[in-house]
């Protein structure tokens, strides 16, 4: 069928987008004041970070790369770095699919405590695992000085910085491999035993072919986070085993070298935005499915009980790994002084809570500021990208989701760089460690909001707008109650992020913004393990405890309103 | 004579589909509602019809063409200021607000306070028959309650214009027919234009006034139900409300309001319909029930397809070169010819119907 053309007399108008955003002023006005902001607080540290690596004294050159690149020391960190960010990634996978699998696919017992004991990990501060593995394998350790009677153990180094990025990075593996199995119809898996195939079959040529897309992304986004992780590297990779983002920090702090830095965390960033655009290329193409009402029943017949009793085994072992750990933790924190005197005492508590009074009272203030704020950012971003046709829409979804591509070094550098001077001057205010966790943070917020959106139909907020609801307030009754699930992750998410974040948050404290997570490092810096372990405690209690709230928050405000609407 | 309630004028809509090439959904549409009437657009799968009812609640933008409710032009004004009421196919109720506050909704956009919303809400709910379930979320209710919910929604904000898109096709056939009564009973009672999209010729035949049957993003034909079937203008609107034989012939004798039409392999003199087309092809419209079998008869033919409905019966007989569908009634009474039986068969060419054959009409 052909365009007709309009009548003579009676000229077809064209008409854009432009037209119909004039009617609905809002959208325009929150599109482009995000976008405004993203710019400000992703891009320009992002242009800073390059400007100034390729800017050494002050001319363009790349002087500052070919210098780095000629260090042996340095060389050996980019090997070591990529390695440790390989082999973490493929473990944490293999380990993650494993443990997802017996959790989502088995009937095995304790489901329920498993699922939480791999949780544990991600809502502490990154480099948990390594103070526990130091108080374990450490000179003076329990296990190797006290049970095995070990003298010249050195746990410090490629073994042990692999061991603590497992563990703390296998259980996001976990977590998004789940996902992914749940997905994943297990009706499937009976039909095509049904059908005759072995179960080997079944998983070679059902599961594993439909799950590879989320097995990839997986491993990639643990290759991004191992590759940005400092906490780790800080505390356990030593001096022989040199690691990027440790460099580029020392760089910076040690000897205020700003170029050689920002170089730096510019090599560390490349290997990131590649992993990061093959994961976007995987994640686009994958076909969000809409739930149905008819869950999938099966049998879950597709498993032999040996299969399963070896899964459970080492599920059990992973998962006794984690309660060591956090024992550990817990005795380190009530210990006298760990190592040499192992008597209970809560003096080390005692010491957190008064000296450290301060930090802890910056820290909550600072996460409970960017959490709600963070939260909504994405929730909204979420529903101007699904929902909402405007100019420069697939800009600002990618400069939103940018920013998780980033490691925090890069950021925490760029943020120096670029907030240190007027109009701009934030350093040294809480402003600036606000405004890096909201955007660091926001992108999970944003893309588990863009998941929920795609799967409710549009249709429900067009019923809104249809009954006379503009915009904002069709966001605010309809968006927001339906994406609550998407929300309370994102809260989730941003505050146990900004209560946990080490990478980018250790350029930025001050004087008078200290956080938690930087005291720590700190501690076991100066070798009070046990105040360090206090911390880590103190702060995980503050963690569920929001958690808890927060759930409860949202339970309460949107069960139906009535009366009060407007 | 006062503006329509609804003026749809030369409204065209182009998509880009993935690839870049346009998709012409909507095509020059052009057509006018009057106040209280209920119109229904029919046509196949994809010809356009859900877009012009989101191009008139303003969900779409057209790329020509203009929209104008009561007198008002609406082509730019956004969806929340046309004061249109939809019913959608999937009836979008609010999952997070139970039936009153469902109802309510509109209200609470337009202001209207504490006892005045109540009243109106539960009068809603009356007219739809759902008194009593105010406080039940969505998903405790029934297909049918759902959709009567999403009625009751959209009319009690006394929207200037209703429109539904499929709102019936997600139940089952009884309660399709149940609603229907309801529906048209509703309509009149608040004497509200309404806009119905339908693929369903029976819907729409028993719920219009008026029907407009599209294709391809064209309208077809505007026209009450009964002309529609009688006096279908285009081969396309023929075949798609209702059955039929469709006959190619010739016209070799114009006599006055009667033409002489050479079948294949038959004669047939049928109405006149304007003047004869220049190479006098047409087609001419037989529907079944005008086909009748008997035992004997001047003209033969043989049965080749027997098919028993219980209160009818089809058929499919060869008269010549022709296949034509018959239906045989009340096969109680009259009883069914088996297939290869050898039947007389007498065609209604006097209440046949001609159509040009050369597309659009
Ligand atoms: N957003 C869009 N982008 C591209 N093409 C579209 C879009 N929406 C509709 N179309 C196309 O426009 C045509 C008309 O679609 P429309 O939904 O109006 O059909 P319909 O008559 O309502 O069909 P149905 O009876 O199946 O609901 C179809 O070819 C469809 O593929
Ligand atoms: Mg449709």
């Amino acid at each position: 069928m052909i365009a007709h053309g309009a009548a003579p007399g009676h000229p077809a108008r064209p008409r854009g987008a432009w037209r119909r955003l004039a009617a609905d002023p809002a959208v325009l006005a929150a599109a482009l004041a995000i976008q405004v902001l993203l710019l400000v607080f992703i891009v320009w540290p992002l242009v800073r970070v390059v400007v100034v690596s390729l800017t050494p004294g002050g001319l363009w050159s790349t002087a500052a790369y070919a210098e780095q690149l000629r260090s042996w020391y340095i060389q050996r960190a980019v090997v070591n770095s990529l390695l440790v960010g390989v082999l973490t990634a493929g473990v944490s996978v293999v380990l993650g699919f494993a443990y997802a699998y017996t959790l989502v696919r088995t009937a095995v017992p304790l489901r329920r405590l498993l699922h939480l004991l791999a949780i544990l990990p991600i809502v502490s501060p990154p480099f948990v695992s390594s103070i526990a593995i130091i108080l374990l394998f450490g000179r003076g350790g329990i296990i190797t000085s006290g049970v095995l009677g070990l003298q010249d153990f050195n746990i410090y180094g490629f073994k042990g910085l692999l061991l603590a990025q497992v563990m703390t990075f296998a259980p996001v593996a976990y977590l998004i491999l789940r996902g992914v199995l749940e997905g994943i119809d297990p009706t499937l898996e009976d039909a095509a035993l049904n059908l005759g195939a072995g179960r080997l079959t079944v998983f070679r040529r059902v599961l594993l072919p439909l799950a590879t897309p989320g097995i990839a992304s997986a491993f990639l986004v643990v290759f991004i986070e191992s590759l940005a992780d400092f906490g780790n590297p800080l505390l356990l990779a030593g001096s022989a085993f040199p690691i990027l983002s440790v460099q580029a920090y020392l760089q910076i702090t040690g000897m205020f070298n700003l170029p050689a830095g920002a170089a730096l965390s510019v090599l560390l960033l490349a290997p990131s935005i590649a992993a990061f655009l093959i994961y976007r290329a995987i994640v686009g193409r994958r076909r969000y499915v809409t739930i149905t009402g008819k869950p999938g029943r099966s049998s879950l017949k597709a498993t032999s009980p040996l299969t399963t009793g070896l899964l459970f085994a080492t599920t059990a072992l992973m998962a006794g790994l984690v309660v060591l750990f956090y024992a550990v933790i817990a005795a380190g924190a009530l210990a006298r002084t760990w190592g040499v005197d192992n008597r209970p005492s809560l003096d080390a508590l005692r010491y957190v809570l008064s000296v450290g009074g301060e930090t802890i009272r910056d820290t909550l203030t600072i996460a409970v500021t960017a959490t709600p704020v963070s939260g909504l950012l994405g929730m909204v971003v979420a529903f101007l990208v699904v929902r909402r046709r405007f100019p420069g829409r697939g800009v600002l979804e990618m400069t939103s989701l940018l920013n998780f591509a980033l490691p925090g070094t890069v950021v925490g550098i760029g943020y120096i760089l670029a907030f240190n001077q007027r109009p701009l001057l934030l350093t040294g205010t809480m402003l600036i460690l606000v405004a890096c966790f909201v955007f660091r943070y926001v992108p999970v917020g944003i893309q588990s909001g863009i998941a929920v959106l795609r799967q409710i139909d549009p249709a429900i907020e067009e019923a809104a707008q249809n009954l006379g609801a503009s915009s904002a307030l069709t966001f605010r009754r309809v968006t927001l109650p339906l994406v609550r699930p998407a929300f309370f992750s994102a809260l989730v998410f941003a505050f146990v992020r900004a209560m946990t974040a080490i990478s980018a948050a250790v350029f930025l404290v001050s004087a008078n913004w200290n956080l938690m997570t930087v005291q720590i490092l700190s501690e076991v810096g100066s070798g009070r393990y046990n105040a360090a372990a206090a911390y880590s405690m103190v702060l995980l209690a503050i963690v569920v405890a929001a958690i808890a709230a927060i759930g409860l928050l949202l339970r309460r405000g949107y069960s139906p309103v009535q009366g009060r609407f407007l | 004579m006062s503006a329509p309630a609804l003026l749809i004028d030369r409204l065209t809509k182009v998509f880009a589909d993935p690839a870049g090439a346009a998709v012409v959904a909507v095509d020059d549409v052009t057509l006018a509602v009057a106040a209280g009437e209920f119109v229904s657009l029919l046509g196949p799968s994809g010809c356009g019809k859900t877009t012009l009812l989101r191009i008139v609640a303003g969900f779409e933008t057209p790329t020509a063409g203009e929209v104008v409710i009561a007198g008002e032009r609406v082509t730019e004004l956004p969806p929340n200021r046309r004061d249109t009421a939809m019913v959608f196919q999937s009836y979008a109720l609010f999952p997070h607000l139970d039936v009153f506050e469902n109802v309510a909704f509109g209200l609470r956009v337009r202001g209207v306070a504490a006892p005045s919303l109540g009243a109106r809400v539960a009068e809603a709910l009356a007219l739809v028959g759902l008194t009593g379930l105010e406080r039940r979320s969505p998903d405790q209710l029934s297909g049918g309650q759902q959709q009567r919910v999403a009625l009751a929604r959209a009319v009690v904000t006394r929207p200037r214009l209703l429109l539904l898109d499929e709102p019936l096709s997600n139940l089952d056939a009884k309660l399709r027919e149940q609603m229907r009564v309801e529906l048209r009973r509703i309509q009149r009672e608040l004497g509200i234009t309404a806009v119905y999209v339908t693929h369903d010729q029976v819907e729409a035949m028993t719920l219009a006034d008026r029907i407009v049957v599209m294709n391809r993003g064209r309208v077809q034909q505007v026209a009450p139900p009964a002309e529609l079937y009688a006096r279908p203008a285009t081969p396309f609107v023929a075949e798609f409300v209702g059955k039929v034989n469709l006959l190619e012939g010739r016209v070799t004798v114009a006599d006055g309001d009667r033409w002489r039409v050479a079948l294949a392999g038959l004669e047939a003199v049928v109405p006149a319909r304007g003047p004869v087309p220049p190479d006098g092809r047409v087609g001419v419209v037989v529907r079944p029930e005008t086909v009748h079998l008997r035992r004997d008869g001047p003209l033969r033919g043989v049965v080749r397809r027997t098919t028993y409905l219980g209160s009818q019966v089809e058929y499919e007989v060869e008269v010549g070169d022709l296949r034509l569908q018959a239906i045989g009634q009340s096969p109680l009474e009259e009883g069914i010819f088996a297939e290869g039986e050898r039947v007389g068969v007498t065609i209604g060419f006097d209440v046949a119907h001609v159509v040009p054959l050369d597309g659009v009409g």
